[in-house]
């Protein structure tokens, strides 16, 4: 926990150094406040690193998040690169057609190997918050290519 | 009396009382779904009031209100992800309790506390709302910035082992919370030309990328596709025995007062009265080592001073026509639809409406009460869900939800620059509450500490000089210094 300890307290320290330099920009008054509290960042940051020499052992036993970070970098990046494919496709290709295959697909690549189940799962909770935003609650998913269906649709039904 | 019988008549005519469960249902359901707030479930039920009877349609929308703020306390026990903003306090100590095995109970003091603190005010509101209005116009720029400074010092009883860390989150958050259109000259600060950032971080995809996805990220990466046995022991009965419950008494009607004085004053909000009530809570107990470790005070103070907030909230609208909070500014426009001019005349021209209203949310707190420890088997049934699963739930939820607010992805991928925060702050063991704190309170805190400075042109004495803003700022010190006191003593008598 020390070196990270170390790493946060220097990403900190950059952040309120970056916060401090951008807000030089502004008039002083619009500037005071965020410099005071970059000022603060900073004091803190550099307390954390000289409680990491002067209590090394304040934090022992707690797990070292760069091995973690380490040892779930995959899942992590599997994680999020199918969070943006999803969110970049969301509006182009529409709700109902990327929703099945982002909550199938990743819980499949997370570990969940039951084939039916995992389709089964996808199109519920699929079919669930369509249901619930678009017909119960009134708020609009994107529709993608189904845009003409779905306004169809709804001139039908309503 | 009269007035009240009347009152009591028309809530519980058939047609109306089916209408306030309804409200109830749609808003526990509204406040339990992340991203989804109590002023998005008050405003879609807006133009649903159109065809009804004034008092009907402000039942509605009434019992909306009050059940989504409960609402949100049963994601945050059971799933560490806060439903409406107005749940942030309490996932501190609710989901501690989960892991503990005690959501049944977690949940039933959760409901019972939405109902105390949510009761309190209704009669509050019903007796004493225009006395009330008149003291919160006391309220002044240096009133708001010594309440936000006082609100802002929990954070230091929030810092966890390492007070760096948690005090670090804090400024970050306060620094975060700069971020959009300077309060008083409104120059653009930090927003790099965005236009969707010029009014700074939107507080909700802030909380569900803080709370939820983060929680959906620790979920999917523990490799868990069955039943997680953390959540397979649940132990205990849905309510406390009656001793404890006596002993929180003093927790709910402190919780209560403030969360009613916050709900009066405008511009505050629930979220805020529930993070200082939990600080008052924790201040005043024997045990504060115990805060954040899953303690019933912990779920007992936030959760019934949100729900105060509800009926204090619709004081200074009522009385005064001011909405003090982006619902009572909702509630407005459903008051003008029916032709109702909020202001001291309407008690004098509506009275038979407005005592309905009043007699209902009453009926209300009891009834979300009731359908929230009759659904707690049903709420915990998520439980069961195999934790991988649950994160592609939360996430998904997470994102729709965030896209929901504005109907658009800005909001999604800030959703995702928090949610990535606060997953390397849960390992970091860096607590959250800090920095949603500081986003919360630091533009409230700038902005009343600019206006006052203005005021006084230039002098700080105007914070210390006015009782109000001195007596808040003297408890502030005294609770930012107590919990560095206590570790102090602490390691004094340890060693």
């Amino acid at each position: 926990m020390i070196l990270a300890n170390r790493i946060f307290a220097g990403i900190m320290l950059l952040i309120a150094g970056g916060f401090y330099i951008a807000a030089g920009a502004y008039p002083k008054d619009a500037a005071n406040w965020p410099k005071v509290f970059s000022g603060v960042m900073a004091l803190f940051s550099i307390g954390l690193i000289r409680d990491t020499y002067k209590t090394p052992d304040r934090e022992t036993g707690a797990a070292d998040p760069l091995l973690i970070l380490r040892n779930k970098a995959g899942l992590l990046a599997l994680i999020v690169g199918l969070s943006f494919l999803y969110l970049l496709l969301l509006e182009t290709i529409g709700f109902m057609l990327m929703t099945p295959f982002f909550v199938g697909s990743l819980t499949w690549l997370l570990g969940y190997k039951n084939r039916r189940k995992t389709v089964m799962i996808a199109v519920t909770i699929t079919l669930v918050v369509w249901v619930s935003f678009e017909l119960l609650l009134q708020i609009p998913l994107p529709e993608g290519i189904f845009d003409d269906f779905f306004r169809t649709m709804r001139g039908g039904l309503f | 009396m009269d007035m009240w019988l009347q009152a009591a008549g028309t809530v519980f005519a058939p047609l109306n009382f089916l209408i306030i469960v309804a409200g109830c249902i749609f808003g526990i359901v509204i406040g339990a779904i992340p991203g989804l707030t109590s002023t998005m479930g008050v405003a879609l039920m807006v133009p649903v009031t159109f065809s009804m009877e004034p008092a009907t349609g402000l039942m509605l929308l009434g019992s909306v209100y009050c059940s989504s703020v409960y609402g949100g306390s049963i994601s945050a026990i059971l799933l560490n992800t806060p439903g409406t903003p107005a749940g942030a306090a309490t996932v501190l100590d609710g989901h501690q309790m989960t892991l503990k095995g005690q959501s049944k109970q977690a949940l039933g003091i959760s409901a019972i506390s939405s109902c105390i603190g949510g009761l309190f005010s209704a009669v509050v509101l019903a007796t004493i709302a225009p006395w009330l209005a008149k003291q919160a116009l006391r309220f002044g720029p240096p009133e708001y910035f010594a309440l936000a400074v006082f609100g802002l010092t929990i954070i230091s009883s929030l810092a966890g082992k390492n007070p760096y860390k948690g005090l670090l989150a804090g400024v970050l958050g306060l620094l975060l919370a700069t971020v959009g259109m300077d309060p008083v000259h409104g120059i653009d600060r930090f927003t790099f030309g965005s236009i969707e950032l010029m009014d700074g971080f939107n507080l909700i995809p802030v909380l569900i990328g803080l709370f939820s996805v983060s929680q959906a990220f620790v979920l999917m990466t523990s490799g868990k596709v069955v039943m997680d046995a953390v959540f397979s022991v649940v132990s205990g009965k849905y309510l406390p025995p009656m001793s404890e419950m006596i002993r929180l008494i003093p927790n709910f009607l402190r919780s209560s007062v403030i969360g009613t004085v916050i709900g009066v004053i405008p511009g505050v909000g629930t979220d805020p009265a529930a993070f200082i009530a939990y600080t008052e809570a924790m201040r005043w107990s024997k045990h504060p080592e115990k805060f954040g470790t899953g303690i019933i005070d912990g779920v007992v103070a936030p959760e019934t001073s949100n729900n105060a907030v509800t009926g204090g909230s619709l004081v200074p609208l009522l009385t005064l026509g001011i909405p003090g909070n982006a619902v009572s500014a909702v509630f407005l426009g459903g008051l003008l639809i029916h032709g109702l001019r909020p202001g001291p005349m309407l008690f004098e021209q509506n009275g038979d409406i407005l005592y309905a209203l009043f007699f209902s949310l009453a009926v209300t707190n009891i009834l979300f009460m009731l359908i929230g420890i009759a659904g707690t088997r049903v709420f915990m049934k998520v439980l069961k869900i195999p934790p991988v699963i649950l994160g592609v739930m939360i996430m998904l939820l997470s994102i729709i939800g965030s896209y929901a607010i504005h109907n658009n992805l800005f909001d999604v991928w800030v959703m995702f620059a928090f949610g990535a925060l606060g997953y390397i702050f849960r390992l970091y063991a860096i607590p959250l509450a800090p920095v949603v704190l500081a986003i919360i309170l630091g533009p409230m805190a700038e902005q009343s500490f600019r206006q006052g400075m203005l005021m006084s042109q230039g002098d700080p004495m105007i914070f210390f000089s006015r009782p109000i803003s001195l007596v808040f700022l003297v408890i502030a010190a005294a609770s930012f210094v107590a919990p560095f006191l206590r570790k102090t003593k602490h390691h004094v008598n340890h060693a």
